[in-house]
């Protein structure tokens, strides 16, 4: 299978603290990567890694095979990139935000921006700084996608975003995906908008990888058991959010062994993440322990 | 300005204004400097001298005004707004867009500086004889003003790329360039090429001694012996005075030099910038 992005033994460090560590990952192209983790773990490091805005302290990252440090042209030019905060020179007008996209991309698609510009109705002639947020949500997503990216990082491209424009920026950001395949890493703290888009799952804990796979796999694998909790040693598999009760317990199992008497709920994606993110020390890298025939 | 194209074309957007203002205002120097030089041309020994220290005071300043407004805020400004992320991530390196920048501001500067330069030759060359328009006037001729606004921006440049913050940018501009120019006049241009020392009897005022068209350096008093004479001793009519001095021929060579001087700061400065300016943020 293609490979988008790729990096062993990753690592940036500033002082002695480490943002990301000894990271190994891989992610196919084609997917839409929710990415997330509590503040400080290391999302923004390794997007701003991926597109070669940091030089890695251990390990070398390739994106589509090619080094963001060795080949940064190769990189840059294959590769959209939305900044937390949307980042915009306020003073541009619209039409000088996307000249700008034109005049620094090899393979800038004008038309298609201009076409995403006139569809959600943003004056061309407008200033940057006098649009509302969402538009500038939208200004800053043309620009990224007007580069044509074969992949896409988002850095919390939603936040402080009203719910009405959250909803048209990610119908936008869907809508292109599905007409040009592109790879997509976004990271959100917004679980509930990332479980209609992203089809694979990377948490991050503390500068490491704590969860990374497709979705749908994931939440197969994963269950919530309710059984008493006097017979809790029969539960097989991996314990990611324990919850036991007096009498009965109900917990967030990795497993795909259902022991006799107890009962099973899926698992959403929003269960899945807060188990993991309030259990630091368990993870989900490689296949559950028990697999039944 | 449809003519630019890539990265030039987003450096000028985003410099433009600091651009005009600075274009204007060099023009605006240059030519009120040629209007009194004609002036003074119409009317010698008119009332028009007046304005000579005001003009010795824009020229001199000039080149800092340049470094602290256009050179610092180049580069720092990116840093300082975050939006850095937003052309470091285009399809362009970053050395790419820093060289873009580099380049833009060079070229401008020094379409600037040789307006300001030759407005102020052209006033020079224009004064009445009364008025000492060689040596006194060093500051003033084009080489050295030239080269001290290339100078100063590459200094701005550089300093805002390493520093990257905006103010304190301005500021330590200010005050380096002040620091090295002072230290330069006193301590260097001098000596940029050999002086003539020279022992004179009877002169009421070491200026007076002074050749026609040569500059003066240093004199000294001497006692009978030929030796410094210490500080406070009775002076009369025949104590020789030990003049120093640059000949006249020394003027334009000496004003090369200089301008060489800080032409080649000015690029290893650029060059400085360069580096600064792709680190990692």
């Amino acid at each position: 299978m293609a490979v988008a992005f790729e990096a062993s033994g990753l690592g940036k460090r500033y002082g002695s603290t480490w943002a990301v560590r000894d990271l190994c990952i891989s992610i196919p192209t084609g997917r839409v990567v929710a990415l997330v983790g509590p503040n400080g773990a290391g999302k923004t490091t390794l997007l701003q890694l991926a597109i070669g805005l940091l030089t890695p302290d251990t390990g070398d990252p390739q994106v589509f095979g090619w080094s963001p440090r060795h080949n940064p042209t190769l990189v840059l030019a294959r590769v959209g990139f939305l900044a937390q905060d949307r980042l915009l020179y306020k003073g541009f007008t619209v039409a000088e935000t996307l000249r700008m996209g034109r005049e620094s991309n090899p393979k800038w698609d004008q038309v298609l921006a201009e076409a995403r510009m006139r569809r959600l109705e943003i004056p061309l002639n407008r200033r940057v700084g006098k649009l509302s947020g969402g538009q500038q949500a939208q200004v800053a997503l043309a620009l990224a996608l007007g580069k044509r990216p074969e992949l896409l990082l988002l850095d919390e491209p939603v936040a402080n975003l009203d719910p009405l424009a959250r909803r048209q920026f990610l119908a936008e950001l869907m809508e292109t995906v599905a007409a040009h395949g592109l790879t997509v890493v976004l990271s959100s703290h917004l679980i509930a908008d990332l479980e209609r888009l992203a089809d694979h799952l990377v948490i991050l804990a503390d500068g490491r990888l704590q969860v990374a796979g497709d979705l749908e796999p994931l939440l197969e694998e994963h269950r919530w058991l309710i059984g008493p909790t006097e017979e809790i040693s029969r539960v097989g598999g991996t314990v990611v959010q324990p919850g036991a009760g007096e009498r009965q317990c109900r917990m967030l199992v990795r497993t795909l062994v259902v022991p006799r008497g107890w009962a099973a709920e899926p698992v959403t994606l929003e269960d899945l993440v807060l188990a993991y993110l309030g259990n630091p020390g368990a993870s989900a890298l490689a296949q559950p322990e028990a697999v039944p025939a | 300005m449809t003519v630019l194209s890539g990265a030039t074309w987003l450096a000028w957007r985003n410099n433009r204004q600091a651009a005009v203002i600075g274009g204007v205002l060099a023009f605006v120097a240059a030519a009120a400097l040629v209007v009194v030089a004609v002036l003074e041309t119409a009317e010698p020994a008119g009332s028009v001298h007046t304005m000579s220290t005001a003009f010795r005071a824009v020229l001199i300043g000039a080149p800092a005004v340049a470094g602290v407004f256009v050179g610092a805020p180049l580069l720092s400004a990116d840093f300082e707004r975050g939006t850095y992320l937003l052309t470091w991530t285009q399809g362009m390196t970053r050395r790419h867009w820093t060289a873009a920048n580099l380049s833009l501001l060079i070229a401008l500067s020094a379409l600037a500086a040789v307006v300001m330069s030759v407005g102020a030759q052209i006033w020079i060359t224009h004064l009445p004889n009364t008025f000492d328009s060689t040596w006194g006037m060093y500051d003033l001729q084009a080489p050295v003003v030239f080269s001290y606004v290339l100078f100063a921006v590459a200094l701005g440049a550089a300093i805002g790329a390493a520093l990257r913050r905006t103010v304190p940018a301005m500021a330590a501009t200010l005050g380096i360039f002040i620091a090295v120019r002072v230290a330069f006049v006193e301590l260097a241009r001098p000596h940029l090429l050999p002086t003539i020392t020279r022992v004179v009897v009877g002169g009421t005022g070491a200026n007076s001694v002074v050749p026609p068209g040569a500059g003066y350096v240093d004199a000294t008093f001497l006692d009978s012996h030929l030796n410094p004479l210490p500080p406070g001793s009775p002076l009369g009519a025949n104590t020789p005075i030990s003049l120093v001095y640059q000949p006249a021929t020394h003027l334009w060579p000496m004003q090369g030099i200089e301008a060489g001087i800080f032409v080649v700061l000015a690029l290893a400065l650029v060059m400085a910038a360069l580096r600064f300016a792709t680190r990692d943020a």
